[in-house]
């Protein structure tokens, strides 16, 4: 029964991802200093569990400065900057069909994402010696917004402007 | 015409110096031109705008041979108009500000002088909303705005100018347009080392800055480098990245140092998932 009862959650959570792939974090992350688990994501929430540097996590989304995350049998809100990604390899190519990674997960019971393609990235050698595209650069100009177009795409998604001056490496204000 | 002739006055300004400093001896002592030089380097004369523009445009169309754009049009008006948008928060909003989105699976983004943008489809596909987005948009818009490149590219002539010195004082007058294209390809070629990690620091300070105040969720950046945290070295597409910046675990120490203080007061502004989801979800549909 329990067995069945969580074959169906994770068909849920199947479901769920492909929905909405991008949005969804498969990832793993290990906490970097001691923080604390909160209900919601706001520092005044109540504390669910004081999290040990060091303990590993699932990462289900973020909101701002926090990121919901599973730490054992219990999910909540941790400031995202007391947590450290692993690194894990991954083939560029596919690294971002996360549902497909997510069933290879499922099949293998591993991370299963081990593989590289064999497409060659960009290394310090591929910027000698290139020659000008004029033709595609005059494409790229035409691409260009205007500032009211920028500002009415800001509306549109009610961005509000913020004051916040520079800062210096110490975070003071610059 | 005019851009290139200044250039070539600002590069025959510091042959001179070298000239000059070697005149005693009736010969080009290189030791003594490569000292003069290291004096010179700090008074390094400004370009105007305008020849940063041209330099700009340069560098961009060589970056341009790298990979084509990627052809979907509403994907590089949307990533235009989010990167216009946070220019505007900018000591430098009148640059002709323009991005482009090039197909090509390696991620990575550059700054070229003048307010020339370039990142790839790789890189994008590794962000999950418009505010990290933002955030990767504005560490380049910071590039150009503390003129990064621009310095960079501008010390580097003054050593090409050291090492050729005597060759091109030996150049015809005319020849100038070879000078720039010089400068133009040294500083192509940089993009292959990277800048000094500080000035790398220096965007992502800037970098959160400009998104928080274009009104976007600030920890996008953060966030973007914490995808970036969870790659391997090993990964064909991220080696030059890495090879090129600091890593991100110190890029992300920092951010936390600056930010832990008052960037709280952020924490209700939007992240803009859905539009990027909707604008960006034909390229992660496989094919």
């Amino acid at each position: 029964m329990k067995r069945q009862h969580r074959h169906f959650l994770f068909l849920c959570a199947l479901a769920t991802l492909s929905l909405n792939v991008s949005a969804q974090y498969a990832d793993k992350a290990t906490v970097a200093r001691s923080a604390e688990l909160k209900a919601q994501p706001f520092s005044d929430a109540a504390t669910l569990k004081t999290l040990a540097e060091n303990q590993k996590l699932d990462v289900l989304s973020r909101k701002a400065s926090w990121m919901e995350v599973r730490a054992q049998d219990m999910t909540g809100w941790v400031k995202m900057l007391s947590l450290r990604f692993d690194a894990r390899a991954e083939s560029v190519s596919n690294s971002d069909n996360s549902a497909k990674s997510f069933l290879s997960l499922v099949k293998t019971g591993s991370s299963g994402s081990t593989t590289t393609t064999g497409a060659k990235g960009w290394s310090k050698e591929s910027f000698a010696n290139l020659s000008p595209n004029p033709d595609r650069f005059e494409k790229m100009k035409q691409l260009s917004s205007n500032k009211s177009d920028a500002d009415a795409f800001a509306k549109q998604e009610n961005l509000k402007e913020q004051e916040q001056a520079y800062l210096n490496a110490k975070g003071g204000a610059q | 015409m005019k851009t290139s002739g200044r250039i070539s006055l600002i590069l025959a300004g510091l042959l001179c110096t070298t000239h000059l400093a070697a005149e005693p001896q009736f010969k080009l002592d290189l030791g003594k031109a490569f000292q003069t030089l290291k004096s010179a380097k700090s008074a390094i004369v400004p370009l105007t705008e305008e020849e940063e523009i041209a330099l700009g445009q340069g560098v961009a169309s060589n970056l341009m041979s790298l990979a084509p754009l990627l052809a979907d049009q509403e994907v590089q008006t949307y990533v235009n108009r989010v990167g216009r948008w946070i220019s505007l928060h900018s000591e430098r909003p009148d640059l002709p500000w323009t991005f482009a989105v090039l197909d090509h699976e390696d991620i990575n983004a550059f700054a070229a002088p003048g307010g020339y943008i370039v990142l790839t489809k790789g890189m994008l596909l590794k962000l999950r909303s418009e505010a990290e987005l933002a955030g990767v948009l504005a560490h380049e818009i910071a590039h150009i705005v503390r003129k990064h490149h621009l310095n960079a590219i501008q010390s580097s002539n003054a050593k090409i100018a050291a090492k050729e010195g005597l060759s091109l004082l030996m150049d015809a007058k005319g020849k100038t347009d070879e000078r720039l294209l010089k400068a133009i390809s040294a500083g192509t070629e940089m993009y292959g080392r990277g800048l000094d990690k500080d000035d790398e620091f220096e965007s992502d300070r800037v970098g959160v800055v400009l998104a928080a105040r274009s009104g976007y969720d600030p920890f996008g950046l953060p966030a973007a480098l914490q995808t970036l945290q969870g790659i391997t070295s090993d990964s064909s597409g991220f080696q030059l990245m890495l090879e090129t910046h600091p890593k991100p675990s110190d890029r992300l120490n920092q951010l936390d140092r600056i930010m832990s203080k008052d960037f709280e007061r952020f924490d209700s502004l939007p992240d803009v998932r859905n539009r990027f989801e909707r604008i960006t979800s034909r390229l992660r549909s496989p094919k």
